[in-house]
């Protein structure tokens, strides 16, 4: 069924929506998820939490995407589970942590930090790319797969991945402090 | 970790989860390239199959000078081309052309291996202008992507019609040469 069948299906207050998001989509936002949680159990719950958020908020959006508006909220709740267990160490989110690890240890900000400005400059920063190190960059940061299956899937080596996230972060720094978001 | 860290992190990785839903989309339907050792075990067909190709325009020149442009599915291993006045735009995996001046095109069709390593070898062929028999080449694997081999593989030649590319080929000498013995030797009896 196509993106904008199911969509309207939403519209329609139809609940036959869910089951043709599922069985579009259920996959792919499971192994998102998993990604982060690195539990099936908690996997589950995020992806029921993004088909009754999708449910929630289908009407008012009418996304063109569709599965990379599902794979939004399904990361953001998946995150935000992160989050709440990082205090306990439950795993997970190893990709996250080397996003965060681009920051100086003793780094310190004066001030609001620009959520906007910084995903403009994100996305800015992607477009300049190459397309295979934006794909390299949004399968580790956005779906928060591992080396290895970025490698796999690219038909790359592991190193390779690595060396271009490792110079990609590196390139980020400095846009960001270009912009003055740093 | 730092407040202002930890805080600024959360920030960053809110905003990697806000990235444009293109970007999104994107990595999720990027292709694999073929494996190393598949490019290695397929080099010597895909060598082939750019001579043959690179061969095209000097078969057909030659068609219609002495030789059958039949020769050209023979040497493909295809069947015999067909002349359509207008190209399906998805269907068979095929190598279709085009002289100037005619208002059909000619088409045979290969296999989508075949045309996945034509595809493939875009852009790394010679590209001369020809002042005799203006001709057009393009590879579809039917799925409806065009390329036109010769050039590189980018945007510009990617489409989903067969787009209008104006530049015609000829070989080289020695490219020429090796192809006309090779039709000596197996192609007398398409002689006209």
């Amino acid at each position: 069924m196509q993106d904008n069948e199911i969509v309207e299906l939403y519209w329609q207050r139809n609940e036959d929506a869910v089951r043709y998001t599922d069985e579009k989509y259920g996959r792919m936002l499971l192994s998102l998820s998993y990604s982060f949680t690195h539990s099936e159990e908690d996997s589950k719950e995020c992806v029921n939490d993004t088909y009754l958020k999708a449910w929630n908020s289908m009407p008012t959006d009418r996304p063109d995407l569709l599965g990379a508006y599902l794979s939004k909220i399904t990361r953001s709740v998946s995150v935000d589970l992160y989050r709440k267990q990082s205090a306990e160490k439950r795993g997970g989110g190893a990709a996250l942590e080397e996003l965060s690890d681009l920051l100086p240890s003793d780094f310190s900000i004066d001030g609001y930090i620009d959520g906007e400005h910084l995903k403009n400059t994100l996305n800015a920063f992607l477009f300049s790319q190459s397309r295979e190190k934006r794909v390299i960059f949004v399968k580790r940061y956005y779906y928060g797969e591992s080396v290895g299956v970025i490698g796999a899937a690219l038909g790359i080596s592991e190193s390779k991945v690595k060396m271009t996230l490792s110079r990609m972060r590196s390139s980020l720094y400095e846009t960001l402090k270009k912009e003055g978001l740093l | 970790m730092t407040g202002d860290r930890k805080a600024y992190a959360d920030a960053l990785i809110d905003a990697v989860g806000g990235i444009d839903d293109r970007l999104i989309t994107e990595a999720a339907e990027y292709k694999r390239k073929t494996p190393g050792f598949v490019k290695t075990a397929i080099g010597l067909a895909a060598s082939l199959l750019v001579l043959s190709t690179a061969m095209l325009p000097l078969i057909m020149r030659g068609g219609r000078g002495g030789y059958d442009r039949l020769t050209v599915a023979s040497l493909l291993g295809a069947s015999p081309y067909t002349t359509v006045s207008s190209v399906a735009v998805v269907g068979e995996p095929r190598i279709i052309w085009k002289y100037d001046g005619e208002d059909v095109y000619h088409e045979i069709t290969v296999t989508l291996h075949e045309a996945v390593l034509l595809m493939n070898e875009s852009g790394k062929g010679e590209r001369t202008v020809s002042d005799t028999d203006p001709f057009r080449l393009w590879v579809t694997d039917g799925s409806g992507s065009f390329v036109t081999p010769y050039l590189s593989m980018t945007d510009g030649n990617v489409g989903c019609t067969v787009f209008d590319y104006g530049e015609e080929y000829t070989l080289s000498p020695e490219a020429e040469r090796i192809i006309k013995a090779a039709l000596d030797t197996t192609g007398g009896e398409n002689e006209k």
